[in-house]
Order: C-alpha cells, then sequence, then structure tokens
C-alpha cells in the first residue's frame, strides 16, 4: 500500500477519555473502529496542520471529506458499512432516532459547552487554549461559540432569558434521554448485538455529557439517571475506544492550583510581607518619621 | 423543534378549567401572506385539534407572528392562556386530560417523538430551505407574499431580516451549503422512512390518529397543494402512494367541511 492509498483522518484531540472533545470528530473516530477502517488518525495539534486542515477531515487518496455525513457515505461505497444488515423499518426507526438526539441533545450539548458563562470560561475555553496552538486557539475557539450563539438564537424567541432557555433545554434532554432508555432497554445496542451507526451518533452526544467535568452540570448530571445509557457507553468504550487515558492532559495544572487555594502559600505570603513593609518604610521616610542620611 | 418556553404554571392552573368556548387559533392571512411552511404547521395544529374534537375558530392576523409568545406560528388563546406550536399546544391539551396517546407504551411514544422531530428537522427545513434560498421562489412567491402586508420601504426591511434568520438558522444546521439535490435526496429519504414506518397502516399508530399523523398531514398536504415555481417537492411526495393516502384520509375525515381541496 502506498502512502497515498492510506486513510487519513485529523480531529480534535481527545481528553477524559473520550476519543475527541468534538462531536463531530468523536463520530468520525467510533465509526471507524467499529467498522475496522485501517486509519491513521492526526490530531491538530501543530501549525502546519491546524493551518491546512479544519476537524474532522478526512483524506483518501485524492478526495477529501469535511463531514461525518460525507466521511460515511464515502466509506459505504468502500464497503466499510455498519448498517447493511438492517431492514428497511429498522433503517426508517435509525434515521428517525438520530434525528432526534441530534436535535434534542446538540443544543444542550453546545448550551454546555459554550454559553454556560461557569463552563466557558473555567473549562472550555482553558482546554481549547492549551490543547491547540496560539492564534489557533483564539480563533477556533472564537468560531465555536459565535457557532453555539448562533444555534441557540435560531431556537429561542430573542427575548427569552438564560435561565428560560436553560430550563427547556433541561426538560428537552430528560425528554430525549428517556426516550432512548425506553428504546435500548436492556439490549446491547439499539439494533440487537453488533453496532450501527445510530450508535455512533448516540455514543458522540452522551459520552461528553458524562465525562467531562464541567464546573457548572446540573444539565450534564442528567445521564447519570439512566443507567443503561451510561453501561451502553462504558460498553462501546470497553469494546471499541480500549486504552483511552482518562486522566486529564491538558488541565492538571489548573486543580493543582485548585487544591493549593485552600493551603498557605508561603511564597505569595513572603512578597505580601515583603511588599508591605517597603511601601510603610518608604512611607515613613518621605514623610520624615525616619530620617536618614542616605536618602 | 423549540418547543415554547412553557409557564409549567400557567399549564397546571389550566388543567383546573374545562376547554373554554371561544378558544383562538391565531394565523397569518391564508390567501395573500402566509408561507408554505408556516401554512404546514398551522394546519398541523387545526388538525390535532381536530382530531382531540375541541372548538376553535381561526383568526387571521397579519402580525400573528409578532403576536405569538414563541416568535413563531401558529397559537391558540383559550381563556387566559396563550400557547403556541404544535408541542406546546399539545402539551396544554394533555394538561386538561385529553390525549392522543393514551394508549401508546413507552417505546411507541419515543417513536412518536423520534418521528415528529424527523419531520420538522427534515421536511421543515426544506420547506424552508425551497422558500428563502432558492432564488426563483424567493423572487415570485416568498418576497412577494411575506412583503404583502407592509407598505413599500418596510416590505423590504422586513423581507430581508427575515431572510437573514432564516439563513442563520440554515447555517447552523448545516444546511445552507447543500444543493437543491441533496435538500431533495434528504426528503427522499425522510419520506421513505415515514412510508415504511406507515407499512400501509391507516395511521402511524394502530389506536388511532396521533399528533405525529397531524404533523405529517400538515406538512404533506401543504406541500402537494401550494402552488410554487418549483413543485419538486410535492413530486417526490407523490412517490409514496401510502403516505397520500394518509393526507386523503385525514382531510376526508376531518376538513371535508371546509372548502379546501387536495
Amino acid at each position: 500500500m502506498t502512502a497515498n492509498n492510506k486513510f487519513h483522518l485529523y480531529v480534535y484531540e481527545g481528553d477524559y477519555g473520550l476519543p475527541s472533545l468534538n462531536v463531530e470528530c468523536t463520530k468520525c473516530l467510533l465509526y471507524m473502529s467499529m467498522s475496522k477502517v485501517p486509519v491513521q488518525v492526526k490530531t491538530l495539534g501543530n501549525m502546519k496542520h491546524c493551518l491546512l486542515y479544519s476537524a474532522p477531515y478526512f483524506v483518501h487518496k485524492n478526495v477529501s471529506f469535511k463531514t461525518y455525513a460525507e466521511t460515511v457515505l464515502y466509506l459505504n461505497t468502500l464497503n466499510y458499512n455498519l448498517d447493511a444488515q438492517l431492514t428497511a423499518k429498522q433503517k426508517s426507526e435509525a434515521l428517525a432516532l438520530s434525528y432526534l438526539v441530534q436535535s434534542k441533545l446538540r443544543a444542550t450539548l453546545e448550551y454546555v459547552f459554550w454559553i454556560d458563562q461557569r463552563n466557558f470560561e473555567e473549562f472550555t475555553r482553558v482546554w481549547y487554549a492549551r490543547a491547540l496552538p496560539l492564534p489557533f486557539n483564539i480563533i477556533q475557539t472564537k468560531k465555536f461559540k459565535e457557532n453555539a450563539v448562533d444555534l441557540i438564537d435560531s431556537l429561542y424567541h430573542k427575548d427569552s432569558t438564560i435561565e428560560v432557555i436553560k430550563d427547556n433545554l433541561n426538560v428537552l434532554a430528560t425528554e430525549c434521554l428517556s426516550s432512548l432508555s425506553a428504546r435500548l432497554g436492556t439490549s446491547n445496542y439499539f439494533f440487537g448485538e453488533e453496532p450501527t451507526s445510530l450508535d455512533v451518533v448516540i455514543y458522540s452526544y452522551l459520552a461528553p455529557l458524562l465525562k467531562l467535568p464541567f464546573p457548572s452540570n446540573s444539565i450534564s448530571t442528567l445521564v447519570a439517571l439512566w443507567p443503561n445509557l451510561v453501561q451502553f457507553v462504558s460498553r462501546i468504550d470497553a469494546k471499541y475506544l480500549p486504552g483511552l487515558p482518562k486522566e486529564s492532559k491538558y488541565i492538571k495544572n489548573e486543580e493543582k492550583m485548585k487544591t493549593s487555594d485552600d493551603e498557605v502559600s508561603y511564597i505569595a505570603i513572603s512578597i505580601l510581607t515583603f511588599s508591605a513593609m517597603t511601601l510603610a518604610f518608604g512611607f515613613a521616610v518621605s514623610k520624615g518619621f525616619i530620617s536618614s542620611k542616605l536618602f | 423543534m423549540p418547543s415554547p418556553l412553557i409557564d409549567r404554571i400557567s399549564i397546571e392552573l389550566g388543567a383546573q378549567e374545562p376547554w373554554p368556548k371561544d378558544v383562538k387559533l391565531f394565523q397569518p392571512y391564508e390567501v395573500e401572506q402566509i408561507l408554505l411552511p408556516d401554512n404546514a404547521n398551522c394546519l398541523a395544529v387545526q388538525a390535532f385539534l381536530k382530531m382531540c374534537n375541541l372548538e376553535f375558530q381561526v383568526e387571521p392576523r397579519s402580525n400573528a407572528e409578532f403576536m405569538s409568545p414563541t416568535g413563531k406560528v401558529p397559537f391558540i388563546k383559550a381563556g387566559r392562556f396563550v400557547m403556541a406550536e404544535l408541542e406546546g399546544i399539545v402539551q396544554f391539551v394533555n394538561g386538561k386530560g385529553i390525549s392522543l396517546t393514551d394508549g401508546l407504551d413507552n417505546e411507541q411514544k419515543s417513536d412518536l417523538r423520534a418521528y415528529m422531530t424527523l419531520v420538522r428537522n427534515v421536511i421543515e427545513i426544506a420547506e424552508l430551505y425551497i422558500c428563502w434560498i432558492d432564488r426563483e421562489t424567493y423572487n415570485e412567491v416568498t418576497s412577494v407574499r411575506n412583503g404583502s402586508v407592509y407598505p413599500w420601504p418596510l416590505n423590504h426591511i422586513q423581507n430581508r431580516e427575515k431572510k437573514n434568520q432564516v439563513i442563520k438558522k440554515l447555517k447552523v444546521l448545516d444546511w445552507y451549503n447543500k444543493t437543491l439535490e441533496e435538500v431533495h435526496q434528504e426528503v427522499e429519504s425522510c419520506c421513505e422512512a415515514l412510508s415504511v414506518r406507515l407499512d400501509n397502516k391507516q395511521y402511524f399508530f394502530n389506536g388511532g390518529p396521533t399528533e405525529l399523523d397531524a404533523l405529517v398531514f400538515g406538512h404533506l398536504f401543504t406541500i402537494l397543494t401550494t402552488p410554487l415555481p418549483r413543485n419538486d417537492l410535492a413530486e417526490i411526495v407523490r412517490r409514496y402512494p401510502s403516505l397520500i393516502n394518509l393526507v386523503k384520509k385525514i382531510e376526508v375525515e376531518y376538513f371535508k367541511k371546509d372548502s379546501r381541496r387536495l
């Protein structure tokens, strides 16, 4: 096989046991892992990749695709098809359910990632700032955030307040998750024992809510209420995405700093003491309380 | 999809009262103003209310869109309560103890929800695409009708404003960069899925009509009967005889007294 003949996939990096922090990238990665495509994964971690590609970006021979849907269509022509054994009725259900998940959970995810002030400032922005090289982290973060704001704007009346939106998203997510849980029941995957593209889509939307440690997580803890969905995610993790480190790569330092908040930092105390002393001394000298021939 | 920002208290309060006599359904003018997606949604709500045997009067207003609490038509005024869009109205009606989905189990209910989002996210978006992005349809139909209720300079401003809103929506849903063929493809796969689910039965679920039937009827009936410069959507729908049968059946059953004709 020549170098040109290989499959290449460019994605945003994963963390916290997620294949990628970007939902679309997760879908691509999981689909390829399930259908056993021999793909070479490259992360957008350096200047060159960030400049040339936007994730997810799939290259094979001389064709390239920028979205999950197009990539799957192309892979199907190469006989990498997860849905081949489904009946017409199951295909119809899969289409409907994937739209249900996308329309209800996508808005929720975008809200949790980008709109929620605390999550955005303390988690999402920090993570992307460290994962991507300098100009791109700012540009990409801005793009993602604008996209999320546009999505929420187009869904809700412009007068609605952030609390109302949050409440409503909560209701939508609960509805959607309980539907999924009822539909999954006790089976391993949504259509029996073999995974399909529907499982790919559902995993990609559930896993970030379950795994990422968002600072304000009223919505993201919802998934844990349905144990069969949690098992579904860990089943796929174990079988198709083994060996993903659970530890965080980028926000470790942040946590260390936080724990040191409670302890006494001796450096900080000595700097503060020193500057206070200097200030007091300087004041005394300038007012003439202490006279010295040196000044 | 955006189910209205429901005031849950008002639903609970409303539950104590019976269905009021003077319920009004507000929508834009059907003959000269209303657009394809709005018309579909209004018709879906009308069908749903008729399926529930609830009385209402249609009240056309040129500014219905701006009166609605969610910015979308149609909306109903029942006594002291104002509810917009099919999902909100369904919830409101369910709150009064009237429901079309009582006989369904949890799995069927999740099916119902899934297919409703399918229709909302494919057929409705495709309608928006045809109305606002397709140049011919926009120039000949959409801009004229949408602007018809405003005086001269305002009609152009309103058209542009609305168009920008729609473009923004299509962009975040990744539909803006689709070609017309891709849109047709999406609609076709959606119709295929619906007709497979319907499986030549009378309604989607055995227990009788549900809000899913109302929604499908609203959209498909409007697509079939609205004259547009492009009627490719109607042609796609016509390839699925079981869906046509459903539409005809609901029209005869619930709308035969009206003057509409398929």
